[in-house]
């Protein structure tokens, strides 16, 4: 066993670690805190602090004395012997330093929190208790304003004041000035990047969304009218909302204010920059619930095109970090969604061709990976049995499987960008469902979406079925099939992994019985073609083994 | 809000602000407790006891690195766990009988693949001062430096027990004939 391969065993088992569902309640910990505190204060009640006794006591002042002693001493001795003078002008030079500089921070931060107030125009008694701006205060009164510990940290750190100051102005930052902020990053950011930059602005966002559909409900007798008919408060409070990217949205019960900055009609430019596996959790605060009740709030194709970049988000996200309360909430709204459009929205529409349409979408990949087997299952048990029995059995710890599946077991990425992926019983199920929806329809749009990965893995299908004809579409004209290693089904291969991270290049891993036949590997080089329609589609361009 | 924010704000008193960091670090915790070998019946106990622990000690936390600062309380709870409850033997014992077995119920939940919970069950055997180390490096990412500060460790010891640590779990691997080619 090489390095490689163990890396990658342990990889996988990493993986597998990250499945593990949270175990401890949080309340649970608080519950004891209390309890603890709660015991400590009747014992001290009951037992106030005792005197010490006589002996003790004599003991105590000959020991102090003793200290006493040999603290004069240390502190004769150190300033015999060192350079306090020094030391005592560097102080003063930080001391000094400190000064200027809290006077000119002073004035700055109060006119930044002024002018932060002004833009979202929320009188000081609210806008006080909103978070960030508790946070700006807090940072700034306990640490700003505390001598003592900032000068400890100046006399450590000299960049210190530049930071704290800096620290203290960003949690002022209206969610506009969040939004624009995106366009001081020169380059599309990376996703870790864009998480980061999400979990502030959903921070700074949560509550000014609050505020103003708290201010909304006064209006709730007019928002039902024609806007023209809307009174100046009222527009003036859409106004002020739209400045920061907030948008008025109805669920058809109730009105409320939405942050859309990413979607809207006249969201900036510069959020391109955002990296595309964030969109769902921007999407989803944009939308909140699909529900109206237990009717879809949006057309089944437009729920479905939502849950595809809800997916995008949960695969990536779920695989880097564990499942914060945002997650949670847009997995079930993910898992709860999918099993309505699935099942049917009611009896009428289950065995409707518009139903049978969105599976064949769904199984042929036009909604995202996670369902797509879920839906290829459905459409053959109909087509085979004319039963449903899939989908009456359905429930949303499915639908959960199926995403932990795409998140978890089958794309792998390393800290350099590229990726593996396990071939196992169910990825060739997979790419089965794929094979059969594209031999059955032939429709060259299935393999316009494919994406590399899928590419090889399909030729590999194809290859082991003997099916040169499928086979021969995935490849450029130089590559000669009649040279290429002949097998006898998927089941050779273990893993796919792409060397680079544009996924050029790929090698497929062969099982250790298999490697007389086929070789240790093989290794597919990729490039792309332009499609009639103007897309670029994937192809193979070179074999080797 | 920032993690340094809700830190300093849990150091305040705001209850809140705590939950979140829990929220935040409790799937490092129990992944981290459960590589260390804690039961999975028994993760939510000792988890619980960390941010316990966590919460007494957060008045001292300054600029340090604080997830650091959390493996090393998990470590300590982890090891006053068995000590306390005396598991340790048990917990070999366990760990034996495990191995006899084809499946644990306990890690089936977790660990899906019986690769999975073969190359577990292998880390699981080695000595602490290997199991440390590897667990650290391979499923948490930490660097030699962070490895060496949560162990209390040299930078050289990290290095050599990494080496040692990856040998005995190759040979294990080879051993048992479920070495793949990957």
């Amino acid at each position: 066993m090489d390095d490689k391969q163990f890396d990658q065993r342990m990889a996988l088992l990493k993986k597998s670690y990250e499945r593990m569902e949270p175990k401890l309640d949080p309340q649970r910990v608080l519950h004891q805190i209390e309890a603890e505190d709660n015991v400590r204060e009747s014992l001290e009640n009951m037992n106030p602090v005792r005197k010490p006794s006589a002996r003790w006591q004599k003991s105590a002042v000959w020991i102090a004395s003793i200290a006493s002693v040999l603290l004069v001493g240390i502190l004769i001795s150190s300033y015999m012997f060192h350079p306090s003078a020094l030391v005592h002008s560097d102080e003063e030079k930080i001391e000094s330093n400190y000064e200027d500089w809290f006077s000119r921070f002073q004035k700055k931060y109060l006119e930044k929190r002024e002018k932060t107030r002004l833009e979202l125009n929320i009188p000081e008694e609210n806008f006080k208790k909103l978070t960030f701006v508790e946070s700006a205060d807090n940072i700034y009164n306990d640490k700003a304003k505390n001598k003592k510990i900032v000068l400890n940290r100046m006399a450590d750190d000299p960049k210190y004041l530049t930071q704290l100051e800096q620290e203290i102005l960003d949690c002022l930052q209206t969610p506009r000035e969040l939004i624009e902020q995106i366009e001081t990053y020169e380059k599309p950011m990376s996703f870790t990047e864009s998480r980061y930059f999400f979990s502030k602005y959903y921070y700074a966002t949560k509550d000014v969304l609050k505020y103003y559909t708290k201010e909304l409900s006064q209006f709730n007798t007019v928002l039902s009218q024609a806007k023209k008919d809307y009174p100046k408060e009222l527009n003036e409070l859409i106004a002020t909302t739209e400045k920061q990217y907030f948008e008025l949205s109805h669920d058809g019960n109730t009105y409320s204010f939405k942050t859309n900055p990413l979607f809207m009609k006249d969201a900036p430019v510069s959020i391109d920059r955002l990296h595309p596996d964030i969109l769902g959790l921007f999407k989803y605060l944009a939308m909140g619930s699909l529900f109206n009740g237990e009717d879809l709030r949006f057309s089944v194709e437009e729920s479905a095109r939502i849950l595809k970049l809800y997916e995008r988000t949960l695969v990536k996200d779920l695989s880097l970090s564990g499942l914060d309360f945002q997650l949670h909430n847009l997995k079930k709204e993910f898992e709860n969604t999918w099993l309505v459009l699935l099942k049917g929205t009611d009896d009428k529409n289950r065995y409707s061709p518009e139903h049978i349409k969105l599976l064949n979408d769904t199984a042929n990949g036009k909604y995202g990976d996670s369902m797509r087997l879920t839906a290829q299952f459905i459409l053959e048990e109909f087509k085979g049995k004319g039963t449903f029995k899939i989908r009456e059995k359905l429930t949303t710890q499915d639908i959960g499987m199926a995403l932990s599946y795409l998140r978890n077991d089958v794309y792998m990425e390393s800290e350099d960008g590229s990726t593996s992926l396990r071939i196992d019983y169910r990825w060739i199920i997979q790419t089965e469902g794929l094979y059969n929806a594209y031999t059955s329809s032939k429709d060259d749009m299935i393999l316009d979406s494919l994406n590399p990965m899928n590419v090889v893995s399909l030729f590999l299908y194809a290859q082991g079925k003997g099916d040169q004809e499928t086979a021969k579409r995935l490849l450029s004209q130089d590559v000669d099939l009649n040279k290429v290693v002949q097998f006898d089904g998927m089941e050779h291969f273990t893993v796919l992994y792409a060397i680079d991270a544009s996924q050029t290049t790929i090698k497929a891993g062969v099982k250790p019985e298999s490697v007389q036949m086929i070789g240790q590997h093989l290794t597919f080089q990729l490039g792309t073609v332009t499609t009639g329609k103007g897309e670029k589609r994937y192809i193979i361009t070179a074999i080797s083994e | 809000m920032t993690e340094v924010e809700l830190i300093a704000r849990a150091q305040q008193g705001d209850k809140d602000a705590y939950i979140e960091l829990i929220r935040i670090h409790q799937q490092t915790v129990e992944k981290f407790a459960f590589q260390c070998g804690v039961h999975t019946n028994d993760l939510a106990d000792v988890s619980q006891e960390v941010f316990v622990k966590l919460y007494r000690f957060l008045h001292q936390f300054k600029q340090d690195r604080f997830t650091t600062w959390l493996y090393k309380i998990t470590l300590n709870a982890t090891r006053d766990y068995y000590r306390k409850e005396q598991r340790q033997q048990v917990k070999e014992d366990k760990l034996q009988a495990q191995q006899q077995k084809t499946h644990s119920s306990a890690e089936e939940d977790v660990l899906l693949f019986e690769e999975d919970r073969h190359l577990h069950r292998a880390i699981q055997v080695l000595d602490e001062k290997y199991r440390y180390p590897i667990v650290l490096y391979y499923f948490h990412e930490l660097k030699y430096e962070e490895i060496a500060e949560v162990l209390n460790i040299s930078l050289s010891t990290v290095k050599v027990r990494l080496l040692r640590a990856k040998e005995k779990l190759k040979a294990a691997l080879m051993q048992d004939g479920s070495v793949e080619n990957g």
